[in-house]
């Protein structure tokens, strides 16, 4: 008798064809790729000296190809030496130091920058925003360390992308475990999204149950919190909405489980008109809270269509005495 | 809740009559006969597959059946249910966490040998409750009043205790599986063979239906120290030594919580309970109702 070892409907689950390849082209590359040109825009736009509202419309731009890129950041999964690059980037919920007392200081210190800005967190996006978006007065010494930041960053994120480059194979070869991981990193940033990004400000979360407070937002100075929200909510309908490509539906649609599919869409939908229809940054409002409850939605929708196709329970055998 | 057919019992990997396992059982009882051809009286007997206990496990069977699919089933909280919950709480309480680290194969291994595990343990304390706690032992008693043993005895069984033993397996399978899914989230799998965890699957084509028999399949001494022998839940079955040997599949509860009993220790035995508490149709099963009540 042929006994077949197998993962049952998980194998089904997680070996939808080409799904991998297919993330891996039309999002994760591309995502990568405009990021690191919209950072090459704001560089250009700051070197020539380019209108504020030009450089801040820049920052905006590359902060939410950036969320993109950080949504599905699957490189960490593939290999260990890449987990902390995000870090370097962005210390959203990384460490408790408040940036903006050392950032003034260095503004007016005369330390070269690779002294001054030792800290990976004072490279970093937060900071990069905070110097973009905050001080009144624009100085050449504030320009300058904002092109310092712009190179740390682009160095880490041309890091990102050469992994990516130079292992698209491990997108094809064991196409289960990338569904596994495309699969968790939808769950966790699902939760992110609804405990950091929306639950802590919104005074929604277990830990700032009622007391709602906007600076705990994502990007409280340039107050760019929502354009966060909606670039990684967009990155989800990409990877599991309706598309022109093959995406990771496939694999939940093969799996059996359309009804989670089309919960999954629909939270994502939700989720983006209440965003949109949210007063300016202000997470006290309704909106937001109904952003949050479908942000649950979404989570426990993910897990729902995981559950189903793990089909780790058979029947009940169990119920039967001894 | 899961639909529930008839015939499942037969062609479901999930039931104990499960076709193969069948096939396997006797292919065993084959060959333990072949070397023991003096137990072949006994065992090939009209006297025991027609025996009045064994008529009443057969229609007791077929009535359990509707009981099952109509009462007990539907009584039952999912597994998925429970497994929700639990990633739900700890996601809740402590956040959410991703263990990496461990390959894929590695967390289905573990994830495997777990549920096995837990479930053996809570089968075993559930059982020793049936046994120990008076109300229980009233349900219970069903179970033991077989007197003699044919693998459909496996399901004489009171629907009460069919309900926590439900419970059992849902609450142990969905808090260990729900537990995994919040350290290990689509990297969770398990290995298994036509649906059914590969350890389960392995103990029921090697013999599990004899442990309701009367083939005294035993295993070394140091083997019975791990594993209950099928001949050890027949000891389980006697008038005398019934609160010996709760183990399901693993005998290291048993061990551990001293209530162990070899092979070896026992010579010949009765099954069934001693005196009154005779069960006489289905009805008295379902009921409760002993001849001498």
């Amino acid at each position: 008798m042929k006994i077949l070892i197998s993962v049952l409907t998980l194998i089904l689950y997680l070996h939808a064809g080409n799904v991998g390849e297919s993330i891996y082209e039309h999002i994760i590359i591309e995502d990568i790729k405009e990021t690191n040109q919209n950072l090459g825009r704001l560089t250009e736009l700051i070197q020539n000296n380019a209108s504020d509202k030009e450089i801040k419309n820049g920052f905006k731009v590359l902060m939410m190809s950036w969320k993109e890129v950080e949504t599905l950041y699957l490189a960490a999964d593939l290999d260990e030496e890449t987990i902390d690059i995000p870090r370097y980037i962005d210390i959203f919920h990384n460490g408790k130091e408040d940036i903006y007392p050392q950032l003034d200081r260095i503004l007016l210190s005369s330390d070269t920058l690779d002294i001054a800005l030792f800290k990976n967190s004072t490279k970093s996006i937060n900071a990069l925003e905070y110097l973009l978006f905050k001080p009144a007065k624009k100085t050449a010494r504030q320009k300058e360390m904002v092109l310092y930041i712009l190179k740390k960053i682009s160095e880490h994120l041309k890091t990102i992308e050469i992994f990516y480059l130079n292992n698209r194979a491990l997108f094809m070869q064991d196409e289960q475990k990338i569904n596994a991981i495309i699969m968790n990193a939808l769950i966790e940033s699902s939760y992110k999204l609804k405990e950091w990004r929306v639950g802590d400000p919104a005074g929604l979360s277990r830990k700032y149950k009622g007391d709602p407070k906007n600076e705990r937002s994502e990007y409280p100075v340039s107050k760019l919190s929502y354009n966060a929200i909606e670039a990684i909510l967009l990155t989800h309908q990409a990877v599991i909405g309706e598309q022109k490509f093959v995406n990771f539906s496939e694999v939940v649609h093969t799996a059996g489980a359309d009804k989670s599919l089309s919960d999954i869409r629909n939270n994502i939908e939700h989720a983006l008109q209440y965003l949109h229809a949210a007063p300016a940054y202000d997470f006290n409002a309704k909106e937001i809270k109904a952003l949050y409850k479908e942000l649950i939605a979404l989570h426990n929708a993910y897990y729902i269509s995981l559950i189903g196709a793990l089909k780790v329970t058979s029947k009940i055998l169990d119920s039967d005495g001894d | 809740m899961n639909d529930f057919y008839f015939f499942e019992y037969f062609f479901s990997p999930n039931q104990r009559l499960f076709w193969i396992y069948i096939v396997t059982t006797l292919l065993i009882a084959m060959v333990y006969l072949t070397v023991h051809p003096e137990e072949k009286k006994t065992n090939m007997s009209k006297d025991l597959w027609l025996h009045q206990s064994a008529t009443l496990d057969y229609r007791y069977f077929m009535v359990s059946f509707f009981i099952k699919a109509w009462l007990v089933i539907p009584l039952l909280i999912g597994v998925n249910e429970v497994m929700f919950s639990t990633q739900e709480v700890l996601n809740d309480h402590f956040g959410f966490h991703v263990v990496k680290g461990l390959s894929y194969t590695e967390i289905m291994v573990l994830f495997t040998i777990t549920l096995f595990v837990a479930s053996d343990f809570t089968r075993y304390w559930l059982h020793r409750f049936m046994h120990t706690v008076p109300l229980l032992w009233k349900f219970h008693k069903v179970h033991h009043s077989a007197k003699v043993l044919t693998p459909v005895t496996f399901y004489r069984v009171h629907p009460v205790e069919n309900i926590l033993f439900g419970l059992r397996f849902s609450l142990t399978i969905g808090v260990v599986s729900g537990i995994f899914l919040y350290f290990f989230g689509g990297l969770l799998s398990l290995m298994d063979v036509f649906g059914v965890n590969i350890i389960v699957f392995i103990f029921n084509i090697i013999g599990s239906n004899l442990r309701h028999s009367h083939i005294k399949l035993s295993y070394f001494k140091w083997i019975e120290t791990f594993f209950i022998s099928p001949f050890q839940h027949q000891i389980h079955h006697s008038t005398t030594l019934y609160n010996y040997n709760f183990g399901g599949y693993l005998a290291i509860w048993d061990l551990w919580f001293g209530t162990l009993k070899y092979s070896s220790d026992v010579g010949t035995m009765q099954f069934g309970l001693n005196g009154k508490n005779q069960f006489n149709s289905v009805l008295d099963l379902l009921l409760l109702r002993t001849k001498n009540d």
